[in-house]
């Protein structure tokens, strides 16, 4: 080889690692506080944001906050998991129709774990869902947002566990919005859901959109002061179990002929506990329904209920809508 | 440019930069090795919460970014102090955390400590919608937290504990305007039982009060678990424990208790003329006097469990589902 051989072939090699470098992705990927979206991403040489660390990380990967940080808005697009570790935060001034997370991957696992999520009462949604496959959102607080908290239009599943949501910042807006046109299976658990400012219109949670088949089960989730309803359902069935729903306009709403089922629960301290739609149908079994204005409104729609709920307050609702069964 | 110029314009880039320097941020930072003379952003963190507040605009978060003991704060505006579970205050101070305005306010994973000197953890005032979250409050002499005057407050995964002087209360609710208050997930432990403390405590005020609290521990009280002297409380999956009286109302307050444990108290229920407790679904075991003949009315379904004395006249007792 002579020297011009020698020299190509370094150039190739020089190349060559220069190219595996800037594009290679890794299966782990961390953030820093003192990172820089410039590194790699790797333990020893974080990047800055959950964005930089995404672009680096393999479909399916997983996203670390080494250490605390704010680790900037970030639009996901692939499976992945982001784990803020419980130090990691995003504090975004986005528009009011912005996301701090938004995430459109489709046929995906995308988990959002241990992180704070702060729209500083100027973006709009917390999490935007669109997109398919499963999503897991575990151990977030997600704060004052001007739309929603979560805003879920996905094909899929969407789990909320150990999280709370907070400061809803405008009007007519959603802890936790179920919406669109696609088929949805939604859990929600282990979840407070403050809807404050009650004086604002809006839902704790809320499933609405096209019709289409949905299905949501909470289990031990607390919804306060919700100025519209702490559990709204407009389309499919939605179950309800070991929970408390109170201090809200309405605590349970269900119409356009959706169905609600409610066991083991508390609706409480509401002006409206109960109301059913024409068309639609709220279950109650083995609940304790104290302290609202009106416990169950005539909502011209049919509640039905075991003989366990301990009911005071006013019933309105006709005695012929109210049937006592087991079998309902 | 001459000398006059350049100093104008010196005075003016120093004036602009002063001002900038005042200016807030949406994002702030405390470490361990913070100053408060600091610009507070994460290269260059502050010290204290005090001083990272005046730094912080309307809605912003302060987080701790390391360890550290961050100081006493009265939080006027809305905002986020997280402590990360690294970050303390302990304080000799009478209020710790003072807390005024119609904001949203909102403290996690932060340790709380009066060193058995401060008189109150959280003092909340005037209209906010406030939570706790993830923290704990320690060694306070006379108040955990307190909701005083138009509030919502929220308080969960959370523990209050070591209450050092006698009249101390865990939550205090003054009861003299529209509160609403929610406790989840919290234990507070108002032991010694030797001191006449109050675990939850809702004062005898004229406010339209609404509590509701699901998987609370409250034991080790002197005086009494739970007490409501005004408005509705409920109660879910919850243990009021080892207390001189686990619930008691008064003052034509009303009380709800479903599904919890009621147990090993000297009274376990006691509902004062006026005042009614309903009871669905509890287990109410080893009190000395399970209900007491406290003159007013206790509500029971079908559904509830005791053991012990029921020294309340039959006739206040009713059993029915609706009540």
């Amino acid at each position: 080889m002579n020297i011009r051989n020698l020299l190509f072939a370094l150039a190739i090699v020089f190349f060559s690692t220069a190219s595996m470098s800037g594009t290679s992705l890794l299966s782990h990927t961390w953030v820093s506080g003192s990172g820089s979206d410039t590194n790699p991403c790797t333990f020893a040489s974080p990047c800055a944001t959950f964005a930089g660390a995404l672009a680096k990380t393999t479909a399916g990967g997983i996203i670390t906050a080494k250490d605390a940080g704010d680790f900037g808005a970030v639009y996901i697009n692939q499976s992945v998991t982001i784990d803020g570790n419980n130090l990691g935060s995003i504090t975004y001034a986005g528009s009011s129709s912005g996301s701090v997370i938004s995430i459109t991957a489709t046929t995906a696992n995308v988990t959002v774990q241990n992180l704070t999520i702060n729209g500083l009462s100027i973006t709009g949604y917390g999490i935007n869902i669109g997109g398919s496959g499963t999503v897991i959102v575990d151990h977030c607080r997600i704060m004052d947002v001007t739309a929603d908290g979560i805003y879920y239009t996905g094909a899929g599943n969407l789990t909320v566990d150990n999280s709370r949501i907070e400061h809803l910042d405008a009007s007519g807006i959603n802890g936790v919005e179920i919406s669109g046109n696609a088929e949805q299976n939604v859990v929600v658990r282990n979840t407070v859901i403050d809807a404050s400012p009650s004086t604002n219109i809006n839902n704790g949670f809320v499933v609405d959109g096209s019709a289409r088949s949905v299905t949501a089960s909470l289990q031990n989730v607390i919804i306060e002061n919700a100025g519209y309803a702490a559990v709204e359902s407009m389309i499919g069935v939605t179950e309800i179990t070991s929970s408390v729903l109170t201090q809200s306009w309405t605590g349970v709403y269900a119409w356009d002929g959706a169905t609600i089922s409610v066991a083991s629960s508390m609706i409480t301290a509401n002006n409206n506990g109960v109301c059913s739609g024409a068309s639609s149908k709220v279950r109650l079994d083995n609940n304790d329904i104290y302290d609202n204005t009106t416990a169950i409104g005539n909502c011209d729609g049919i509640v039905k209920t075991s003989t366990t709920n301990k009911v005071s307050g006013t019933i309105a609702i006709p005695a012929a809508d109210i049937s006592e069964s087991v079998t309902f | 440019m001459k000398i006059r110029d350049i100093v104008l314009t010196s005075v003016a880039v120093l004036f602009f930069t002063a001002s900038i320097s005042a200016s807030t941020i949406a994002h702030t930072w405390v470490s361990g090795s913070g100053s408060d003379a600091n610009a507070c952003t994460f290269a260059s963190p502050c010290a204290t919460f005090a001083g990272a507040l005046a730094k912080t605009s309307a809605g912003g978060l302060i987080t701790a970014k390391d360890a550290g003991d961050f100081g006493t704060v009265n939080i006027s505006q809305s905002v986020t102090i997280d402590g990360s579970n690294l970050g303390s205050i302990t304080s000799t101070s009478t209020i710790i955390i003072i807390i005024t305005g119609t904001g949203n306010v909102t403290l996690q994973n932060l340790t709380i400590n009066g060193l058995g000197t401060a008189t109150d953890g959280i003092d909340v005032t005037s209209g906010g919608i406030v939570t706790v979250d993830n923290c704990r409050i320690m060694n306070i002499k006379t108040i955990g937290i307190s909701l005083a005057g138009t509030g919502n407050l929220t308080v969960e995964n959370s523990r209050i504990e070591s209450l050092s002087e006698t009249n101390a209360y865990g939550i205090y609710v003054d009861s003299n305007a529209a509160e609403n208050v929610v406790v989840r997930d919290t234990v507070i432990d108002a032991s010694p039982i030797s001191a006449i403390n109050f675990g939850f405590y809702v004062d005898s005020g004229t406010g339209p009060v609404q509590a509701s609290l699901q998987n609370v521990t409250i034991m080790g009280a002197g005086g009494y678990a739970v007490y409501s002297g005004g408005g509705v409380t409920e109660f879910t999956s919850s243990v009021f424990t080892q207390s001189n009286y686990g619930v008691v109302a008064e003052n034509g307050s009303t009380i709800s208790v479903a599904s919890s444990l009621i147990t090993a108290n000297t009274t376990g229920v006691c509902s004062e003329a006026s005042s009614k407790i309903r009871l669905d679904n509890n287990d109410i075991y080893d009190n000395t006097t399970a209900i007491d003949n406290c003159g007013g009315i206790v509500k029971t379904s079908g559904t509830n469990k005791v053991s012990g004395t029921i020294a309340i006249p039959a006739a206040d007792i009713s059993e029915s589902v609706t009540f």
